[in-house]
């Protein structure tokens, strides 16, 4: 993907890794102690045009393309917590995308310029808590009274949960037919404040500390219809759909977490003096070092040609569960690896690795499953 | 209000500088190229004393390579207007006073122009001469080294702040004058991507060395690159950090004791004259 970067791109990557440095990664142990990223941190980013890349600029968004979509994620990725760009990733191409593709002129006029000045925050609900990957199995029903939809049941895991103003939330109308399960399923845009909408509580974790993670309970919750994004019944296969931009930005943010955090490692092997020698000159971990730089390499490459194969229109489920599955258990690998490196002060808080290590664990588990990936590969194999 | 500001670029602060094989230059390959820092409070300056105004326009004006578009592009994306690029690879080569007379032509060749800013000097070779010395050619009033920039209301004069030893110094002069600009002067912002976006569309001038009247100038064509500089780097070296240890030892254990150390005292203040040349 690097042979399309141009001059323009240099200064975008440029001025977000400037922001990162300055405006981000000084403020990251405030985040994660915390449990969340402030307000004006996302109306900042909104000023600088990070929410809305690739939306047109009739709605205020930057009419960019998907390769600044892809520079900002890695910039954001290099600030030393991974919850911070799967926050603003979750608003930005997980989560709005919906308003933007499926919008009536309407709901793009009522809720896109919000959304991309970061003045209201985006979540996605689609898991519950009897499962996430299983799409077709949710049971949070949607009943029709006239013009409004009532909404029941619950969400689970919702990153930016707590905080977010719109949540965009998947419901089925009708009963589950054994056969046809994913029939009814529809997507309906509920806002903070709706009645019978509930926050539950802010879900304790392991990693990704500084990005809120919410249950959400509808009991009764009425939606009027115009909130209903797309047609009827037909949300299955938009989810499907929006999960390969999902699931590329997952892998474009553990690539480059994984490069931050190897050069971090590097710096610190030719530091680190022991037996009178450093670190960095120990076979053991030369070739451990030089390993984990190939697998990077590798992850990153095949990260790029599939961004290209997506910028094109062309990635099949087959191209974004292989990258899925394999940038995130990089991601794993090199989080084992390189806190070996550091020895005990890996495992010590003050050193970003122990983070790292915390944080990459789910990327193998959010936005699909490894064994989703495998699923969806094998399948297209047509095994 | 016609602002013009000169821009240059220089290798990024971070980049690991190596001195190329022939010594007298830098291995510019795999380089980070940003704009010079200086020259960025210049552009911020500029645009915001536009932005204050209401009005005006923010010129950027760079000599050098192609890869100096991107400075340019970041300016423009910043919020300049326009930009000129003095376009020829030799020009990486060409010295402070070729560079100072062809910028000032250009300059002149805008026809008006009320305020000229750059940097107070480039973070590479560090000769601050080229701002001055465009002042110079153009017969204009020039500040350098400026912390605060006021323009009066009427628009003919401007008050400049400087930073000298134990206080401030406050200049006025009128207008046009250049100014150059120090550290402090303002906080430069981030070209925002719908900047950026709309950088691409904004005209860059392109001006080759064949549209210059070297003659006029009393310049060649061989004084615009390396050969014909008036001054020339002989060598560059990259200062050498080198740890020595010596420890002086007692004949039969490593603690010097008892009559040793008289002796010892002497070695030790012979290394430190002759070998460490410190005393």
């Amino acid at each position: 993907m690097d042979w399309v970067f141009k001059e323009e791109h240099e200064i975008f990557r440029n001025q977000v890794r400037q922001f990162v440095e300055k405006e981000v990664t000084p403020y990251i142990e405030e985040w994660e102690t915390q449990g969340e990223i402030p307000k004006e941190v996302w109306k900042r980013m909104g000023e600088l045009g990070f929410l809305g890349v690739e939306y047109p600029e009739e709605y205020g968004g930057s009419g960019a393309d998907f390769t600044y979509t892809l520079i900002l994620m890695e910039e954001l990725a290099r600030c030393g917590a991974m919850g911070f760009p799967i926050s603003v990733s979750v608003h930005t191409d997980m989560a709005s995308p919906y308003i933007f593709s499926l919008g009536t002129e309407e709901q793009k006029r009522k809720y896109l310029p919000q959304i991309i000045k970061g003045e209201k925050i985006c979540a996605i609900a689609i898991t519950e808590p009897t499962g996430g990957s299983d799409v077709a199995g949710i049971r949070t029903q949607a009943k029709q009274y006239g013009n409004c939809y009532a909404l029941h049941g619950s969400k689970v895991f919702i990153t930016n949960g707590v905080k977010a103003d719109i949540y965009i939330v998947a419901a089925r109308v009708g009963e589950p037919e054994d056969q046809l399960r994913h029939r009814g399923i529809s997507i309906f845009i509920v806002e903070r404040g709706t009645p019978g909408l509930r926050i539950g509580r802010k879900l304790q974790k392991m990693g990704w500390l500084c990005s809120d993670t919410a249950e959400l309970f509808f009991d009764e919750c009425i939606v009027p219809k115009e909130n209903l994004l797309g047609e009827e019944g037909k949300g299955f296969r938009e989810i499907m759909r929006h999960f390969q931009r999902e699931r590329l930005v997952i892998s474009i943010i553990s690539v480059s977490a994984s490069q931050k955090v190897i050069e971090d490692a590097i710096t610190y092997a030719r530091e680190r003096v022991v037996f009178n020698r450093q670190l960095s000159k120990f076979q053991v971990i030369r070739h451990k070092i030089a390993d984990m730089v190939t697998y990077i390499e590798a992850a990153k490459r095949l990260t790029y040609h599939v961004a290209w194969l997506f910028y094109k229109g062309k990635a099949t489920d087959k191209d974004v569960s292989t990258v899925k599955l394999f940038t995130t258990e990089v991601a794993n690998r090199i989080a084992y690896d390189s806190l070996q490196i550091y020895g005990g002060y890996g495992y010590m808080r003050e050193f970003p690795v122990e983070r790292f290590y915390r944080d990459a664990r789910v990327l193998t588990i959010g936005a699909g499953t490894s064994e989703i990936m495998k699923e969806i590969i094998a399948k297209r194999l047509e095994l | 209000m016609r602002i013009v500001v000169i821009v240059r670029q220089t290798p990024d602060t971070e980049a690991k500088i190596k001195v190329a094989p022939s010594g007298d230059t830098i291995d510019t390959e795999g380089i980070k190229w940003i704009v010079n820092p200086y020259d960025e409070f210049a552009i911020e300056e500029a645009i915001r004393i536009k932005e204050k105004l209401g009005k005006g326009e923010v010129v950027l004006i760079t000599m050098g390579p192609a890869r100096c578009i991107e400075a340019l592009r970041t300016g423009l994306a910043m919020g300049a207007d326009n930009a000129i690029h003095i376009k020829d690879e030799s020009f990486a080569f060409t010295d402070p006073y070729a560079l100072a007379k062809v910028i000032a032509q250009e300059i002149k060749n805008l026809g008006e122009f009320n305020l000229v800013l750059t940097g107070k000097k480039m973070i590479d070779e560090e000769t601050g001469q080229v701002g001055i010395h465009v002042a110079e050619e153009l017969g204009i009033p020039h500040v350098a080294i400026v912390t605060k920039v006021e323009l009066s209301s009427d628009l003919t004069k401007v008050t400049c702040q400087k930073e000298i030893e134990g206080g401030q110094m406050v200049v006025e002069v009128p207008l046009p004058a250049l100014i150059t600009c120090e550290r402090g002067l303002n906080e430069p912002r981030y070209a925002s991507l719908p900047g950026i976006m709309k950088a691409k569309k904004k005209p860059v001038k392109e001006v080759t060395i064949d549209n210059i009247n070297l003659e006029a100038l009393g310049l060649t064509k061989e004084a615009l690159g390396p050969a014909g500089a008036r001054f020339r780097v002989t060598k560059l070296e990259v200062p050498q950090i080198q740890r020595r240890l010596k420890i002086l030892k007692g004949k039969q254990q490593d603690m010097v004791k008892g009559e040793e150390v008289a002796e010892a005292v002497r070695e030790l203040v012979r290394l430190l004259r002759e070998e460490a040349k410190v005393i």
